[in-house]
């Protein structure tokens, strides 16, 4: 679905292309609202009409920047390759504009060579605070904005290509403004925007007087200076036309006759074709939906679209080229702080070569000192021994050795006598039970040799090493 | 090329050069950043306990030095001035050795390696009473010099008295032992 949408001073015009069809309605609007009641008033408008012919919200739509609020220059360039037509046709506009240029929207198209040499150019220009005005108008009413195209450039494109034949002179005749086109050999070499219209007053007899002065301009400015009398052709559209006697009047200041001219394959929104004067005022939107022909398009979402793909290519090449240093930096600064670390890491090695003999020999005392301490810490291991036996062994009457054999770090051997083998047992659970001695054990009992009493034991106990169990 | 060819070559580009960098820049640096950190915070570890070490050997020298010196005597010889040590306990403790002989004298700790330090066997048979044995053993584990028992043999009698053999080990400093026969 394409739609076009018009936003005049005195009614707001949609077309929808669908189906096969044009389908077409407006919607009037109070001309002598101003401001944010205007805006409000359009919006509405709009929705009225886009709902007449069935056009959803949310659609995207072309509208057209009324040619009153546009410059629009015709500038010759010298043949150069197509990356270097902005920077110097944006070094032409900053001449021949009287607005600085961050202040504008700009927009142009080629229009073909020149008799020079050069190329021909249609540069037009917009506040951007206008153009951001109508695009906020078109979201208002509820579409997203598509082309943004000068009225001028839009009507021209609607005109038959049949009709466009040698000099043409078209006036599209609005509420409050006139746009004039001077279409020369099928090409738009000028336009301007009388500020006299349909709803002026003694309109008329004005128009007429900027007919015949634009005619004068448009010759002097597009080149064709050496044409004088009436041109081929003088077609008169928009609501304006449908005035009667207007077309006449226009046809005899110029000496010439004067044609009314309508779209003619718009359709009301029952299908049903339009007649030509209800078709009439909607001339503007009908060439926005236009194929490009002989007359290109001065859009300047396309070219402000265009300007955005740039910048952000730009931005991602300065974003890539960024990161790519940002890389590189961080790679090398990766590998100065590892090299450092290395060097640092050297330092150290060095410093522990330097310091070996000197650690070597302090490792080398210690041991011996440890190896002191530890031997010391051994004194009086006997006589823990011999107390722990001394006081495990019972009264004498009952037990007594006959030999303690000692050996530090190794098993104490006992051997004795005592009374009864219950005797000998009550001993050894004594020294098991002492917690100076690890393990006791009694190995043997037996009776003594020859005719002597009680019984003769012999065993082994193990102390407790503190070392040991330290080391445990 | 349309459109998604472009981008899907952009994108192919992307990922190769991404992946490149990833395998041959950033895992190597990685890997060697890691390597480096690890062992460059061994080796602070390291080398502060070596400085320490380090700057610990003149006193470690001084205090085996000190001990050396306790262990060996100013003038004489080394033997009989530790037999005179311990015929000097058992005196005190109430009986005479009836003998008391240098056994050997062997490298303390590692055999291998010349050490500061050497012990030295002696061994001394007496017979005496429990408790004056008691009392030289006490006697010898309280007193300063670095001799202690090694091994010890008791043997009762029926007069009450014991026969014991005892073997000892004294420390001494090695440069005090020459013209002994280390094994």
């Amino acid at each position: 679905m394409t739609a076009a949408i018009d936003y005049g001073k005195a009614s707001v015009k949609v077309i929808v292309a669908k189906g096969g069809k044009l389908r077409a309605a407006s919607a009037n609007v109070d001309p002598s609202l101003k401001g944010a009641a205007r805006a409000a008033a359009l919006a509405e408008a709009g929705r009225t009409a886009a709902a007449t012919v069935g056009l959803k919200p949310g659609t995207r739509v072309h509208a057209a920047v009324p040619r009153a609020l546009a410059i629009v220059k015709g500038l010759t360039l010298p043949e150069v390759p197509a990356d270097e037509v902005e920077p110097l046709l944006r070094f032409q506009a900053a001449k021949v504009l009287p607005f600085a240029l961050n202040e504008l929207a700009l927009a142009w198209t080629a229009l073909g060579p020149d008799s020079a040499g050069g190329q021909k150019y249609a540069l037009a220009a917009i506040h951007e605070k206008t153009l951001s005005e109508l695009r906020e108008l078109i979201e208002a009413t509820g579409f997203k904005p598509g082309r943004l195209e000068v009225s001028s450039q839009a009507a021209a494109r609607s005109l038959d290509p049949s009709k466009t034949q040698g000099e043409v002179l078209l006036l599209d005749v609005g509420h409050a403004t006139t746009d004039v086109m001077l279409i020369d050999g099928g090409r738009l070499g000028f336009s301007r925007s009388a500020s006299v219209g349909a709803g002026s007053e003694g309109w008329e007899a004005r128009l007429t007087q900027e007919v015949v002065r634009s005619l004068v301009a448009a010759r002097t400015e597009g080149g064709a200076s050496e044409r004088v009398g009436p041109p081929d052709r003088v077609l008169v559209s928009g609501g304006g036309s449908t005035v009667g006697g207007l077309v006449d009047a226009v046809g005899a200041a110029i000496r010439t006759r004067a044609e009314a001219i309508a779209p003619t394959d718009l359709c009301d929104s029952s299908g049903a074709l339009l007649e030509a004067k209800v078709a009439a005022p909607y001339f503007v939107a009908r060439g926005l939906l236009g194929e490009v022909g002989a007359v290109p398009r001065l859009d300047f979402a396309g070219r402000a679209q265009v300007r955005a793909t740039q910048r952000s290519r730009t931005r991602a090449v300065v974003a890539a080229i960024g990161s790519l240093l940002l890389l590189v930096a961080g790679i090398g600064g990766a590998n100065v702080y590892l090299d450092s670390l290395e060097s640092s890491l050297a330092e150290r090695k060095a410093e522990r070569d330097l310091l070996e003999p000197s650690v070597k020999r302090a490792k080398a005392v210690r041991v011996q000192l440890r190896r002191v301490a530890a031997w010391d810490a051994r004194k009086g291991r006997e006589l823990e021994a011999l107390h722990a036996v001394a006081e495990a062994l019972p009264d004498e009457d009952r037990a007594y050795l006959t030999q303690l054999r000692w050996t530090d770090g190794q098993f104490v051997h006992l051997a004795g006598r005592a009374k009864s083998g219950g005797d000998a047992e009550d001993f050894f659970s004594a020294l098991d039970a002492d917690p100076r001695i690890e393990s006791a054990r009694m190995e043997q009992v037996r009776q003594p040799r020859g005719k002597k009493r009680g019984v003769e034991f012999s065993g082994k106990l193990r102390l407790v090493d503190p070392q040991r169990e330290v080391t445990k | 090329m349309t459109l998604r060819e472009r981008r899907i070559a952009h994108a192919t580009w992307i990922l190769l050069g991404g992946g490149l960098l990833l395998t041959q820049v950033v895992e190597p640096g990685w890997k060697r950043y890691r390597d480096l950190s690890q062992e460059h915070e061994l080796a602070e570890g390291i080398l502060d306990r070596e400085r320490a070490l380090a700057t610990r050997v003149v006193t470690l020298v001084k205090r085996r030095q000190e001990l050396q010196e306790t262990l060996a005597p100013k003038e004489g010889s080394l033997v009989p001035w530790l037999m005179g040590h311990v015929r000097e306990l058992s005196q005190e403790a109430g009986f005479k050795p009836r003998s008391l002989r240098f056994v050997s004298a062997q490298p303390l700790g590692d055999a291998k390696k010349a050490g500061a330090f050497l012990e030295l066997k002696l061994e001394l048979r007496t017979k005496t009473s429990p408790k004056k044995l008691q009392d030289f053993l006490v006697r010898l584990a309280a007193s300063e010099r670095h001799v202690r028992v090694r091994s010890l043999t008791t043997v009762p009698d029926p007069k009450g008295r014991i026969e014991a053999t005892l073997l000892l080990l004294a420390l001494v400093p090695r440069d005090a032992t020459r013209g002994l026969e280390v094994q």
